[in-house]
């Protein structure tokens, strides 16, 4: 009898453990539009085609969530926009609903990817999340431009260019709400855990937090290699109704950019 | 005493030439070639970024198998320059190497993969556009020049590049140079497939002699490190 009880135990811990730790990430925090791209650079016209991944997802812990369809998806480079929401394809991203689409380098060029998604309900939070998301890919050797804000609601204008990082950079950054200048909004740092390498040692350490100055300004030290998106938050200053109440909105402004090891010479 | 001077230049002289390396405005500044194929052109732009481009910079077009320098010509105020495919390079499916010397030690270099311009221009392209490729200057490989006198063992090519000129008439005399081209780079087409063989090989990594070499190696330095360690135990008397 006493040893039945104690594999009851055991065996139920682990589900103990897992919904814990479930309510314990379950705070705002670590909400992230995704577009992560298959390479992040393009050199080879060989391998000029670059695939993205479009999600909503917690990049740190490497849980999905399912996304609709979004409302706009597509690519400036150079001023020129090209709409790329009829080349979305549906997708699994951390076993949940999300969008691929495959985009093609001829010349060079700096393309800045954007992502317009539907309002998410979160009732958890009892609001709806948006997060208008971009990635920056140049290829061929081209890299001017990187600075020019697409003209998204709200908008993270990188003021350090968002490709060819090291690891240990600092990266700063520009929140434009409206196209002016946001003081004092948060800004959470996470990093794309892919294939869950990393494991926060608790849960303070899933995002990081940092916030903008009186210019919109924030700076954050990349630690280690790999994707790191960047998600301002504000309020939208618009609501929408669901189930007869006005729902808030949370507007991201999220960028992502990876940061890299230097290649060390082969002795 | 001139000597001296001279040599008590020298360093002066590379240092200088150091600084000015360094003191150079495009200081980080990366030069980029990009080259891509439209019709029967290689277009190959130039540039240090989308608004600083790359004027009357030189490019030398290269075989990239070989090395041997097919044409050259300078880059236009927009950093362009544009090349139609020579016949002989078409016909050798030689892949290109595109190397742009921008100055001041700024210097890139990309490749254009046979396929590229193959896939974009039919072989009738390269036909027809023969006669106006070789009267052009900077790209003259099987230019034929009618001065030389007939050359006995030439009847036969003479014949072929009357033929893919499409002029009709009396068939041009070669001179021997252009027939050495025309010979080369039908070798070139012919020996092409077993370059890329070997190229293959050599880029296989190691084989299986090389392998068991390496453990050989290993096996034989361990036996010399066993070898001393037993001995380094024996008691001594």
């Amino acid at each position: 009898m006493r040893t039945s009880r104690f594999f009851l135990v055991s065996a139920l811990a682990p589900a103990l453990a897992a919904a814990a730790l479930a309510l314990a990430a379950a705070p705002a925090l670590a909400h992230f539009g995704m577009i992560i791209p298959s390479q992040d650079t393009v050199a080879d016209k060989a391998k000029a085609k670059v695939e993205l991944a479009v999600s909503f997802s917690h990049p740190m812990e490497g849980n999905g969530m399912d996304m609709a369809k979004p409302k706009a998806f597509g690519v400036v480079d150079n001023g020129q926009k090209t709409d790329l929401l009829p080349a979305l394809k549906p997708a699994k991203v951390m076993d949940h609903a999300a969008w691929t689409a495959e985009y093609t380098f001829k010349k060079p060029g700096v393309g800045t990817f954007f992502l317009v998604p539907e309002p998410y309900f979160e009732p958890a939070e009892d609001k709806f999340i948006e997060h208008l998301t971009k990635v920056t890919v140049p290829a061929f050797g081209e890299e001017e431009g990187w600075d020019a804000p697409v003209g998204l609601a709200a908008e993270i204008v990188p003021l350090t260019r968002p490709f060819g990082n090291y690891v240990g950079n600092v990266f700063t950054g520009k929140l434009l709400v409206d196209g002016k200048p946001a003081a004092n909004v948060p800004v959470e740092v996470e990093f794309y855990n892919k294939d869950k390498a990393y494991e926060a040692p608790n849960e303070y350490m899933t995002a990081q937090v940092v916030k903008t100055d009186a210019n919109g300004v924030f700076s954050y030290a990349v630690p280690f290699a790999g994707w790191w998106g960047f998600a301002a938050l504000v309020d939208a200053p618009e609501t929408i109704q669901k189930d007869g109440a006005a729902k808030k909105v949370e507007r991201g402004a999220v960028l992502w950019a990876k940061f890299v090891e230097p290649k060390r010479k082969k002795k | 005493m001139k000597n001296l001077i001279l040599n008590r230049m020298k360093p002066v002289a590379a240092s200088l030439a150091f600084l000015a390396v360094l003191a150079a405005p495009a200081l980080a500044h990366r030069v980029n070639v990009f080259a891509y194929v439209e019709g029967n052109d290689v277009v190959v732009e130039c540039s240090y970024s989308r608004s600083e481009r790359v004027r009357f910079g030189e490019v030398e077009v290269l075989d990239a198998a070989t090395g041997a320098a097919l044409l050259a010509g300078k880059t236009d105020e927009k950093g362009e320059f544009r090349f139609p495919v020579p016949p002989a390079v078409r016909a050798a499916k030689a892949d290109l190497r595109i190397v742009l010397k921008a100055g001041e030690g700024h210097q890139n270099a990309t490749e254009v993969k046979a396929a590229e311009y193959l896939s974009t221009a039919p072989d009738a392209a390269a036909a027809t556009t023969a006669a106006p490729i070789a009267s052009a200057p900077p790209s003259p490989p099987v230019a034929p020049v009618a001065a030389a006198g007939p050359v006995a063992a030439a009847s036969a090519p003479v014949q072929t590049v009357s033929q893919t000129g499409g002029q009709g008439g009396a068939a041009p005399a070669l001179d021997a140079a252009a027939l050495e081209r025309i010979v080369e780079a039908a070798v070139e087409k012919k020996i092409a497939p077993l370059r890329a063989i070997l190229v293959a090989e050599k880029e296989k990594g190691p084989g299986l002699t090389e392998i068991v070499g390496g453990l050989g190696w290993l096996v034989g330095l361990a036996g010399i490190a066993a070898y001393f360690a037993a001995k380094g135990k024996k008691p001594r008397s």
